[in-house]
């Protein structure tokens, strides 16, 4: 099977400073992907080498099976927005449209008359001028009626307040029922995204911390509370996330299965077991805190 | 507006659930069609793939069943079997607890049976 | 090709703007020129006065090619065009672009022209303008204009292909290599033989085939250099 976006041990280096490491990862056709990670964990460095507009140190990209750096027909398959915008400054709201209609072979005109109605968007007003809340919504535009089979958006909502980021998802997940394809979401804002995506890869200082379906993901992580005694013989064997005391009670995060035997065993003893959210999984990934192999008693 | 999910638990699960829950009461009859993948999808602000696990899981169980082409149907006995296992998971969940409370508490069995006679809802 | 039309829409939409302000201004230099040269004969000046916007329309030019060159690369590749059809289609935009400011500028000129002629100014009195007003002297212009523009553009493109490869650093470096090489003996001297060969050969009699050649000659080498440079180049941000 041909993936839409695969990438075969990509390392980049900035002169001495190490952006990506051994990056694998294979992105399937038409499902959502969230690409998580803290502020300079790579995210960007690592969507600008599968588009072709970076060069990587090593390894290999391929889209539907064949390299972008020089191929038309890959770069035909994406479209890529970006945080920082990518437009000509000079050039108002309605042009700008005018020419990203020029380019995307699936651009869908009526998609975009109504999102720059929806977000009123002037279409007279030049790109300089827009404030950044407009700018990222003329990106948000463009990325949505491309409808590319392989859309980015890297971080596009800068200046955009909860309702404008709501409407984005919401028009997202409506244009992408109508029209399946990739759609890639690179973000730190786990938690207003997390219902939207099918699969998630995190990143972290430049590797790939944890990939998969966001709900067996989600199945692998749980909060258990209890006695602390009691706590801590039921999760000996499983990774420990995270753990925190108070007096007699103690609160862990593993990140581990829990079989139906054991969460009754659990149960039982009077532990409370729950899933841990997307975003609290993300930070405690992230931390900085290790992840250790049961060993509770140290 | 979106409907808000409990973030502590599964999606698909609380997907299932919703459609459990429209059977028991009646909001649903047998050979009912389900809403569709998408349509939960636009009222959750889901991913359409999760809200098909949350489906699928419920046909794998015998509680709906597909019509090609169409969609998703209610089942015939779908109800009873959704009642045997919440009744299951009613023991599971809540009778356990309750007589394990209760023996912390020092409450004996024949206690527990005559509070639970005798106990008169709050809120009539 | 779908993909280079594209890219010489793009082109149009950019420029369209600076075009308009740009020779609104050389309209309203026209003017005034005009009511100055008014001005100065009634004061009973009679001496010569030269009109050419062509160091504009070589300015343009440049400016153009440094500009245009790095505001749209980037933009063209995030739009997932290949680097080879950025350089075919920012060629072909230079050349379409010098070949627009050329028929603007001897529209101009021409305009200025038929303005002073009935005036009363004589052909003595204004330099760089036209005599005959024949198709040939139109064309003639046109294609004078066209060739060095286009020499121009290139140019300044090249140098905006290497400040957005390399850096500013490194076109400093150039420049102060070019300095270097200027103090050995001779050297200097040598290049401004050259150089002195070159402008006697393009505003001398020399034919359009043999101007022509000189200039697509220089243009390619210029893109020879480019060419390679985008294909290395890559997105800043």
């Amino acid at each position: 099977m041909k993936y839409a976006v695969e990438c075969r041990n990509i390392s980049k280096n900035f002169g001495r400073t190490t952006a990506l490491s051994d990056i694998n990862i294979k992105l399937e056709k038409d499902k959502i992907y969230g690409l998580l990670g803290r502020n300079g964990a790579g995210k960007s460095t690592l969507l600008n080498i599968v588009t072709a507009q970076v060069f990587p140190s090593s390894g290999e990209v391929k889209i539907f099976g064949e390299t972008p750096y020089e191929n038309d027909r890959a770069l035909r398959h994406l479209c890529i927005v970006k945080e920082s915008g990518m437009f000509l400054k000079d050039v108002n709201v309605g042009d700008a449209l005018d020419i990203a209609s020029s380019f995307y072979d699936n651009w869908d005109n009526n998609l975009a008359e109504r999102l720059l109605r929806e977000f009123e968007l002037d279409r007279r007003k030049t790109y300089k001028n827009l404030s950044l809340g407009m700018r990222s919504q003329l990106g948000i535009i463009v990325g949505l009626a491309s409808r590319a089979p392989i859309t980015i958006f890297d971080e596009p909502y800068i200046g955009l307040d909860a309702a404008g980021r709501q409407l984005f998802y919401d028009a997202l997940i409506e244009d992408y029922m109508e029209k399946p394809r990739t759609i890639i979401l690179s973000t730190h804002l786990i938690d207003e995204v997390s219902n939207l995506l099918e699969d998630v890869i995190i990143l972290h200082k430049g590797t790939v911390k944890l990939e998969g379906n966001s709900e067996d993901i989600k199945n692998k992580a749980f909060y258990i509370s209890g006695i602390k005694d009691s706590v801590e013989s039921h999760v000996s064997g499983k990774k420990v996330l995270n753990k925190e005391e108070f007096g007699k009670t103690m609160a862990v995060a593993i990140f581990d299965s829990i079989s139906e035997k054991e969460r009754k065993a659990m149960e039982a003893d009077d532990l409370i077991i729950s899933s841990v959210p997307l975003q609290q999984l993300f930070i405690f990934l992230t931390g900085g805190k290790m992840i250790k192999r049961g060993d509770m008693n140290e | 507006m979106k409907i808000p999910l409990d973030e502590n638990k599964l999606i698909y699960m609380q997907i299932a659930e919703v459609i459990e829950d429209a059977v028991i009461s009646g909001e649903l009859n047998e050979g009912d069609q389900v809403y569709s993948t998408n349509q939960f999808a636009r009222l959750y602000g889901i991913n359409p793939a999760t809200a098909a696990k949350g489906i699928n899981l419920l046909v794998e169980e015998g509680i709906l069943y597909k019509k090609r082409g169409i969609g998703m149907f209610v089942a015939e006995g779908a109800r009873n079997m959704i009642v045997g296992k919440r009744k299951t998971q009613f023991i599971e969940d809540y009778i356990s607890k309750l007589i394990r409370e209760a023996e912390k508490l020092n409450i004996t069995k024949e206690e527990l049976i005559d509070l639970i006679k005798t106990y008169e809802r709050g809120d009539k | 090709m779908n993909r280079i039309k594209s890219h010489l829409k793009m082109h149009y939409i950019n420029t369209k703007m600076s075009l308009i302000i740009f020779w609104s201004i050389m309209f309203a230099i026209s003017v005034l020129g005009i009511l100055i040269a008014l001005y100065a004969r009634s004061r009973g000046y009679n001496g010569t006065i030269t009109i050419s916007h062509m160091p504009a329309v070589v300015i343009f030019g440049a400016i153009s090619g440094l500009v245009s060159y790095n505001e749209t690369l980037p933009y063209m590749l995030n739009m997932g065009i290949t680097r080879k059809n950025f350089i075919l289609g920012y060629a072909l935009y230079n050349t379409v672009l010098s070949l627009i400011l050329s028929v603007i500028f001897t529209f101009l000129t021409l305009w200025e022209s038929l303005l002073y002629n009935l005036l009363g100014f004589s052909n003595q009195q204004i330099g760089q303008i036209f005599t005959a007003f024949s198709i040939g002297e139109i064309f003639d212009r046109i294609w004078s204009c066209f060739i060095i523009t286009l020499a121009v553009t290139a140019f300044f493109t090249l140098v905006g292909s290497i400040y957005y490869k390399k850096g500013i650093m490194y076109l400093f470096g150039i420049g102060a290599l070019i300095m270097l090489v200027m103090f050995i003996p001779g050297v200097a001297a040598g290049v401004f033989r050259v150089l002195e060969y070159i402008i006697l050969y393009l505003t001398g009699d020399k034919g359009y085939l043999t101007m022509t050649l000189f200039s697509l000659a220089f243009f390619l080498a210029c893109y020879s250099i480019i060419y390679p440079l985008a294909r290395t180049s890559q997105v800043k941000r």
